[in-house]
């Protein structure tokens, strides 16, 4: 019985959440943008929103994603080449490199890099500024810090993760077919011919709403619970806990979405 | 002689303040250009007396009545600016980018010329220090007047400050002080202060608003107020 209170309990705590998380980028986003159009010559929100690209995309391109993208490429697509093409004909090889390498586990790896490299980051900092009055000193200056720290994040994250897992599926369905062909034969060269008139223009729209979805999520998650740090110090590491758990919960609640 | 334009009127205000009671109502004017200090034992009384006075909070009884100058959104600045007693600066942004980054916000000038006021302003400060480093690196004072150069930016009618002293030794305390009638005289911003050193009042101050369980008193003259303070404690 008190297992299934627990679990009703959880249930119906995450669904607040997720109500609160969606009320609250619906928030951002409205302020933002009119922000921005009664500010048209304003530039502090641009360049808020260049330096979070510049921080979350391209700080983290080369290393990390390049790095993890040979280790998918090597681990996950070449042995899947080896493994399908003696099961199956090149087309549902090609399928299913397609679907669950390029369109599924690199958005996923993606964010999840994003939520422990710069979710985490954004959840601290928003908390210790909210923990050490910085925000409330500025809202009394009339700042909205919504606009001035939350939309800028919003914005460059859901940038980053769409750019970042464009780079990451390629990079890890190249590396995978070179690996298959040096591990295997020279011949599975051939899948980047097919691959490319594989591509359904459709899946690559949803590619794109979805890893949208994730950075929005990641980014609003950091923010939402940073800022609900009040009182104490110990409050951040609390909330940056819950940031990245309901970060992960959401993208995979997302990405299940996608699948329905 | 120019009588100063009323920027704020209390009419039998009662804080809203666990601790004020009815018998304690404000009554005053504050001018333009006027360096107010609101005195007493009692902290939160106060500064909910700033508060109410600077429409934070309303007033439990009475009103709080301002100039239309100070309601008109029209201009381009923030009429009231309100620097409370655990505010800081953005850990995050060097000392200018922290100065300059409210005045972008509001989109109060075009960038170059917020950058040359903010260079201006922080010339002005009686001391060299390094603006550019994070306010980690810096002392009190510099962190004080850093917090009044970012208000200032917003070209304020009325400054409220909570504490202004809290945490600078005497020598710093005189330094700020000045500095802050400084702004009175030469920038003619109305400064309203709560629990400022008697040093300072006895300086600059051209209103005292003391709060005392009795009541709160407004003295327009100092040697009033310091008779006052004789009295009641022989």
């Amino acid at each position: 019985m008190k297992i299934l209170e627990l679990l009703g309990y959880t249930i119906r705590q995450f669904f607040v959440n997720f109500v609160d998380l969606v009320f609250f980028i619906v928030t951002v986003l409205r302020r933002g943008f009119s922000y921005l159009h009664k500010n048209k010559n304003s530039t502090l929100i641009k360049d808020a929103v260049v330096r979070e690209i510049i921080f979350d995309g391209v700080d983290s391109l080369i290393s990390i994603v390049l790095i993890l993208s040979i280790i998918i490429g090597f681990s996950v697509t070449a042995q899947l080449i080896i493994l399908l093409q003696s099961i199956g004909t090149e087309t549902e090889v090609i399928n299913i490199l397609i679907r669950y390498v390029a369109f599924e586990l690199s958005p996923l790896m993606t964010a999840i890099i994003l939520i422990c490299r710069n979710g985490s980051a954004m959840a601290i900092m928003t908390g210790y500024m909210s923990v050490n009055q910085e925000i409330k000193s500025l809202e009394l200056l009339g700042v909205d810090v919504l606009v001035l720290f939350a939309f800028p994040s919003l914005i460059g994250k859901a940038i980053s993760q769409v750019s970042l897992s464009c780079y990451f599926s390629v990079l890890s369905i190249t590396f995978g077919i070179l690996f298959s062909a040096a591990l295997g034969s020279s011949a599975n060269l051939k899948y980047f011919s097919i691959l490319i008139n594989s591509i359904e223009p459709m899946e690559l729209v949803y590619f794109l709403i979805k890893n949208m979805l994730f950075g929005l999520m990641i980014s609003a998650n950091a923010s939402f619970h940073g800022l609900h740090a009040k009182f104490s110090v110990t409050e951040v590491p609390q909330r940056t806990q819950k940031a990245i758990m309901h970060s992960i919960f959401s993208i995979f609640a997302i990405s299940a979405l996608f699948i329905l | 002689m120019n009588e100063k334009e009323i920027l704020i009127q209390a009419i039998s205000a009662v804080p809203n303040s666990e601790l004020s009671t009815l018998s304690q109502s404000l009554t005053c004017e504050i001018s333009a250009a006027d360096l107010v200090c609101i005195l007493g034992q009692r902290i939160n009384i106060l500064n909910a007396c700033l508060e109410m006075l600077a429409g934070i909070n309303e007033p439990y009884s009475g009103s709080i009545k301002y100039s239309d100058n100070l309601l008109d959104n029209s201009h381009d600045y923030l009429a009231i600016c309100y620097i409370y007693h655990n505010s800081t600066l953005l850990s995050i942004m060097n000392g200018v980018d922290n100065v300059k980054a409210p005045a972008l916000y509001h989109h109060l000038a075009p960038k170059n010329e917020i950058d040359r006021e903010a260079d201006i302003l922080l010339a002005e400060l009686e001391y060299e220090a390094d603006h550019r480093v994070l306010p980690a690196f810096m002392n009190m004072l510099q962190k004080r007047h850093l917090l009044i150069v970012r208000a200032i930016m917003l070209k304020p009618r009325v400054l409220f400050i909570e504490n202004p002293f809290m945490g600078l030794d005497s020598e710093q305390a005189l330094i700020f002080g000045n500095y802050l009638a400084e702004l009175v005289k030469k920038k003619n911003i109305t400064v309203i202060t709560s629990n400022a050193n008697l040093g300072f009042v006895q300086s600059y101050a051209d209103q005292i608003i003391y709060s005392s369980p009795a009541g709160i008193h407004v003295f327009k003259e100092k040697d009033d107020f310091f008779n006052h303070i004789q009295m009641t404690t022989t």
